[in-house]
């Protein structure tokens, strides 16, 4: 089996379990709100091992197809966005101002910007405007 | 009162110094607060209501008039530049105005969108004068089997966005159907996949999931693009400065 085969036959496996999962879900629901969900889960069932047959059907002999996906190439993206979600996590803690300026200096370090008093600049300089426009002007509370 | 009359009734209340001022105002801070994502052009009225409440009628509307027009056209230009939607209306500029960015030619983008937009939004001013009261009255007749075929129409525009790979279009399709079932069903009040999660009930909001779908997977895609050495957002040079753009531009 290529590359490209086996991709797909692990994205249709673990979007099945997903979906065997959400009607799992279902069953514990009256009837009538868990009719349209169930609908939908089985159309996306169908539709998932058709995607499936197709695309093993034009990948499993052809064996130059190239994997879509790289781990070197995703690994940035993937902690890019993991800083995301411990950015949505300090703002809960912390609030929007202090979160905001730790992922923005954050993300600029992390992209080599440079040099620092720019880095400095524009936090401070969003900041301001958020403020400015927000709070002060619109009147809107910022946790 | 004829047509005619309102008509000039209006006009003679629109080109006042009070209402031109008020005019400029609300484009100029609609288009940004459109530019902004996650902002849409309804928060962009209901942030300027307050500001609203002390001027004479007709300013204030044609304030809140601006501010909410200016602000779904102020979504396109963040869509043409960056890739992120300012506004739910501009998620499908996105798809063809930050291709053209990406060969230099983001300010024809933008000219294309806001000429674009200016035809639109007269065309439906226009019309919300001239056919809205007629068609108030067809509305009334649409029942369910309308209502089905205008959701069955928004699905076949599936068939003209996914290209070559149409069950991938279709999934795509049946996925946002399953999540539009998050939240609390209408029927009958019982909270469909929210697992415990207050927020969740409301069901998934379209400024948050747009966010999510167009700005995050675009800072990721530039992490990635920046992280591998690459420094510019064009693949070429800026080839076209010239915001205005020809009758063949506009054309299909």
């Amino acid at each position: 089996m290529s590359p490209k085969a086996r991709e797909s036959v692990i994205t249709s496996v673990v979007l099945l379990i997903i979906y065997g999962f959400l009607f799992a879900q279902t069953m514990g629901m009256p009837s009538t709100p868990a009719l349209f969900p169930r609908v939908c889960l089985i159309l996306l069932t169908v539709l998932t091992v058709i995607m499936l047959y197709l695309d093993v059907r034009k990948y499993a002999k052809d064996h130059d197809a190239e994997s879509g996906v790289h781990w070197k190439e995703i690994a940035v993206p993937l902690v890019a966005f993991a800083a995301i979600v411990v950015y949505a996590v300090l703002f809960d803690l912390f609030g929007y101002f202090p979160a905001t300026a730790v992922m923005l200096v954050g993300f600029m370090i992390a992209l080599k910007v440079k040099p620092w008093w720019l880095i400095l600049a524009i936090t401070a300089g969003y900041a301001l405007f958020i403020y400015l426009m927000f709070v002060v002007w619109l009147k809107v509370s910022i946790i | 009162m004829s047509l005619t009359q309102m008509l000039l009734s209006a006009a003679a209340q629109l080109f006042t110094w009070d209402c031109l001022s008020v005019l400029i105002i609300g484009v100029v801070a609609g288009m940004i607060v459109g530019a902004l994502p996650g902002l849409s052009a309804s928060m962009a009225v209901a942030l300027l209501v307050p500001l609203t409440f002390k001027m004479d009628p007709a300013p204030g509307l044609v304030m809140l008039t601006a501010v909410y027009t200016s602000a779904i056209y102020g979504g396109s230009v963040t869509a043409c530049l960056i890739h992120t939607p300012g506004t739910p209306a501009s998620a499908a500029t996105a798809m063809d105005g930050f291709p053209l960015t990406k060969k230099g030619k983001g300010l024809k983008a933008v000219g294309i969108s806001t000429i674009s937009s200016m035809i639109g939004g007269t065309l439906s001013a226009v019309a919300l004068l001239v056919i809205a009261p007629q068609l108030a009255k067809v509305s009334l007749w649409f029942s369910s089997l309308e209502y089905f075929l205008l959701a069955c129409f928004g699905l076949t525009i599936i068939g003209s966005m996914s290209g070559e790979n149409m069950v991938k279009g279709l999934i795509s399709g049946a996925l946002g159907l399953l999540f539009g079932t998050v939240g609390m069903d209408l029927l009958s009040g019982y909270p469909r996949f929210t697992f415990g999660i207050i927020p969740l009930e409301s069901g998934i909001q379209l400024v948050p999931a747009m966010i999510g779908l167009f700005a995050i997977s675009q800072v990721m895609i530039s992490v990635e693009e920046l992280r591998g050495g690459q420094t510019k957002i064009l693949e070429g040079s800026v080839k076209d400065l010239a915001l205005c753009c020809t009758a063949g531009d506009l054309s299909l």
